[in-house]
Formats: structure tokens, C-alpha cells, sequence
């Protein structure tokens, strides 16, 4: 398959979780699924349609001290403020998250930052939560966000006919 | 008879020019006095009575600001001598050229009331005129006379003001800025409605050449029943750089430590 990416396809805007950012930035680099959550950020990029951070990836992705964080087109830090946090408790109360920590084994912990970025993309109005982590289609999916992985973007080549 | 004429105060660099009106006087009068003049009046106040601290500190703070407004024009002004008036309490600085430093006795004015930021290195002394105008007893006034110019010294009466509920940072654009008191008005994809915030004068100017441009802005905000800004304060703004957005993030990710990230889901 051709890793390029069917602009025809590309949301609006989209906010991005963890997993495909830090791929985008240069991490796992050697992941298979790295060049295509780059492409699909380009593409994003290259074709003017926002892309979203929430605050909370910040927060996890952030180790020690560096440079400021970087007031960019393209690339918006969505916030956790009062506005998602509303959002969140009234669209996934803690009960859900509880619920679906023992349905899934995951921890809370792990799933209130889950559900943190969820709730960022509902308070950018974002068109596609686009994440590695199937735990994103739980969370956000039950909130009415549209969650999808960056192959959904990707261009398909058709087979020639007789090949397989 | 009487006649009135208009001052055009000078422009300043910081553009704080003011309309000011002379009062109806009779021409054989109008003799425009060379004294700047921090008047306080009330009942029982004299030279031999007065609060004496608190009426230095007043006219402390006010020719300070005079002073450093000027410095900051580079007008040629000097604040030199000192007289007290046997008029109530009033202390008199002579000056050479009175239109000149009219624009600059309004706007210490403005920045001992609160209504407009004062030169860099004079918020304290700013301050402390203002504490110092608080402590005024009631049935005292205060007023500023720079030649036959006058103006009353008084704090504003404060304005109905509810607290403002949270903190907001977030991408906006900026579609109007101005007034008498400062308002900015913006529209963001994160809202849902434009709206409007107060800002102050140094503010606004820093924002003026960001109109209909993308800025972060930082606000402490009061909103409605149903969400909506309806009220708020624009703390700070940063603008946004245009251009390819991947270099700066790349470099912010690896200065951070980013490569060490490592996922914990259990």
C-alpha cells in the first residue's frame, strides 16, 4: 500500500491524542505506524485544517524544563478549563470511567487522562479525535466524538486487475 | 465677554492626548497662571492643620508622575521650586511653559485614579497616591489647577463588579479594541459567541497590531447561565507565528524530554 494520505478524507480539524503526537514529533521511529500518523499530521498541516493538542498531552508528554511552548498556526493547545471540565463531568461522569476501568483493566488513572483529552475535543468542537489507543473509542466514542485511526486516512491503491 | 478657546495638547508617544477645556473666563482675565497646582479643600482644612503626611505623599506622588510623563516624552519640563498657597492647602509648582505641561498633569491625573497605566518604574508611586487619595477624609476634595485648567482629583466610584469565575486560555482573534475604558473584542472557534473583554491602555496598544490576527490570549472571565462570556478581563496575549508550525514543535518536544515518554496504562 501507498503511505500517502487521501486528502478527500481529511476532517476539518482533528485533535490528536498522545500516541500519534509524539509520533509526529519524532518518537518511535521505527514503530510501523509512526509514518503514518506523521503523514497524516502533514497532511493536516499542508492542507490548512487545524490540529489540535489537549493540554493533558502536554502535560504527560512534558519531562524537565525546555523551550516555551511554541504559539504556532496550525497546531493549537485545546485547554482543560472550566468550560471542558463541565463538558466532561456532565457527558462522562466518574461512574463511566470507574465502569469501564473494571470492564477494561485499565487504570482510572490512566482513563481520567483519557477522558481529559476526550473532553478537549468536545470543547474544540473537534471534527475527529484521531488516536492509537483503542481505550479513545470507548471513552470519546460515548460521548458523540468521532474517533479514527490515521489509516482511515490513508489513500488506497487499487489492485490491478489479477493480482492480489 | 467670555470666550472659551480649546487645548490641542502635543501628541505624545504614547498617545495620550486629551481635549481640554478652559472655562468661560473674561478676556482681561484669562492671564494664564504659571503654577501647577495640588489643591485639598474641606472643612477646617489649613496649612496649620492638615494631615501633613498625607498631603505630601498626595503631591509627592502627583509631581512624580507629572515629571515621569514628561521624561518619558522628553519634553523639556522641570518640576523646580515649591510654593504653598495661602489657599486652603494648596502647593504650587512654578513651571515656564504651562500648555506644555498640561497633557502631562492630566494623564498623572488619570494614573493617580486608576485610568491609565503609568510610566515604567512609577506603578509604586502611583499606588501610593492612590492610598493616599483613599485616606482622604470624606469632606475633603482634591483638585489639580494647571494654569486655568482645573480638574477634580477623585478615585472613581466603583462600578458594580462581579467576580470574575475562571480562568481562560485559549486562541482568539481579535476583531475590535478602543473606547474611553479599554474593551477588546474577539472571536474564537472555542467559543461560541465573539465577546468582549476589558484591557488596559498599555494592553490594548501591545494588541492593536494583532487586529484580525490569531493570538493566545489569557483572561479571567465571568459567564452566563448558558455558557457564554458575558464579562472579563484580558490578563495577557501571546502572539501566534505564522509559517511551517513543525520546526518549533519539534524542538520544544525534544528540549522537553518528549523521546523519554513512554506509555503507562496500567
Amino acid at each position: 500500500m501507498s503511505l500517502t494520505i487521501d486528502v478527500a478524507l481529511l476532517p476539518p480539524n482533528a485533535l490528536i491524542d498522545t500516541g500519534v503526537f509524539i509520533r509526529f514529533l519524532g518518537h518511535q521511529p521505527n514503530e510501523s505506524i509512526t509514518p503514518l500518523c506523521k503523514a497524516f499530521c502533514d497532511a493536516m498541516i499542508d492542507n490548512q485544517r487545524p490540529l489540535y493538542v489537549a493540554a493533558p498531552t502536554i502535560a504527560e508528554v512534558t519531562r524537565y524544563t525546555g523551550n516555551r511552548l511554541p504559539r504556532t498556526r496550525g497546531l493549537v493547545v485545546v485547554p482543560f478549563d472550566d468550560r471542558a471540565a463541565e463538558l466532561l463531568g456532565l457527558n462522562m461522569p466518574m461512574a463511566k470511567i470507574h465502569e469501564t476501568s473494571s470492564a477494561s483493566g485499565l487504570s482510572r488513572t490512566y482513563l481520567k487522562y483519557d477522558a481529559m483529552i476526550a473532553a478537549c475535543a468536545l470543547r474544540a468542537k473537534a471534527m475527529a479525535l484521531v488516536a492509537l489507543d483503542g481505550d479513545h473509542t470507548t471513552m470519546a466514542g460515548a460521548i458523540g466524538i468521532k474517533v479514527t485511526r490515521p489509516e482511515l486516512y490513508e489513500k488506497k491503491q487499487l489492485l490491478l486487475p489479477g493480482t492480489t | 465677554m467670555a470666550w472659551t478657546t480649546r487645548f490641542t495638547p502635543q501628541r505624545s508617544s504614547r498617545d495620550r492626548s486629551k481635549v481640554c477645556y478652559i472655562h468661560p473666563v473674561a478676556r482681561e482675565e484669562l492671564t494664564l497662571d504659571r503654577r501647577v497646582v495640588l489643591e485639598l479643600d474641606g472643612p477646617g482644612v489649613f496649612p496649620e492643620t492638615v494631615d501633613a503626611a498625607l498631603v505630601l505623599e498626595l503631591a509627592a506622588a502627583f509631581f512624580a508622575l507629572v515629571q515621569g510623563n514628561a521624561v518619558e516624552d522628553a519634553a523639556p519640563i522641570a518640576l523646580r521650586g515649591i510654593e504653598i498657597l495661602d489657599k486652603c492647602v494648596a502647593i504650587a509648582v512654578p513651571v515656564d511653559a504651562i500648555e506644555l505641561v498640561l497633557p502631562y498633569t492630566e494623564a498623572a491625573r488619570l494614573q493617580l485614579i486608576g485610568e491609565q497605566e503609568p510610566p515604567r518604574g512609577l506603578t509604586t508611586i502611583a499606588e501610593r497616591g492612590r492610598s493616599a487619595l483613599r485616606r482622604l477624609p470624606e469632606d475633603h476634595t482634591a483638585k489639580i489647577i494647571t494654569g486655568t485648567w482645573t480638574r477634580a482629583l477623585s478615585l472613581p466610584k466603583p462600578r458594580d463588579v462581579q467576580p470574575l469565575d475562571s480562568i481562560l486560555s485559549i486562541r482568539a482573534v481579535p476583531l475590535r479594541i478602543g473606547g474611553i475604558n479599554p474593551l477588546a473584542r474577539f472571536r474564537s472557534e472555542f467559543e461560541p459567541e465573539p465577546f468582549t473583554l476589558s484591557v488596559t491602555e498599555s494592553l490594548a496598544r501591545k494588541l492593536g497590531p494583532y487586529l484580525y490576527k490569531e493570538v493566545d490570549i489569557e483572561a479571567k472571565v465571568g459567564r452566563s447561565a448558558d455558557g457564554t462570556i458575558e464579562r472579563g478581563r484580558l490578563e495577557e496575549f501571546e502572539p501566534v507565528e505564522g509559517g511551517d508550525p513543525r520546526p518549533a514543535w519539534r524542538a520544544w518536544f525534544e528540549s522537553v524530554g518528549g523521546n523519554e515518554w513512554e506509555p503507562h496504562r496500567h
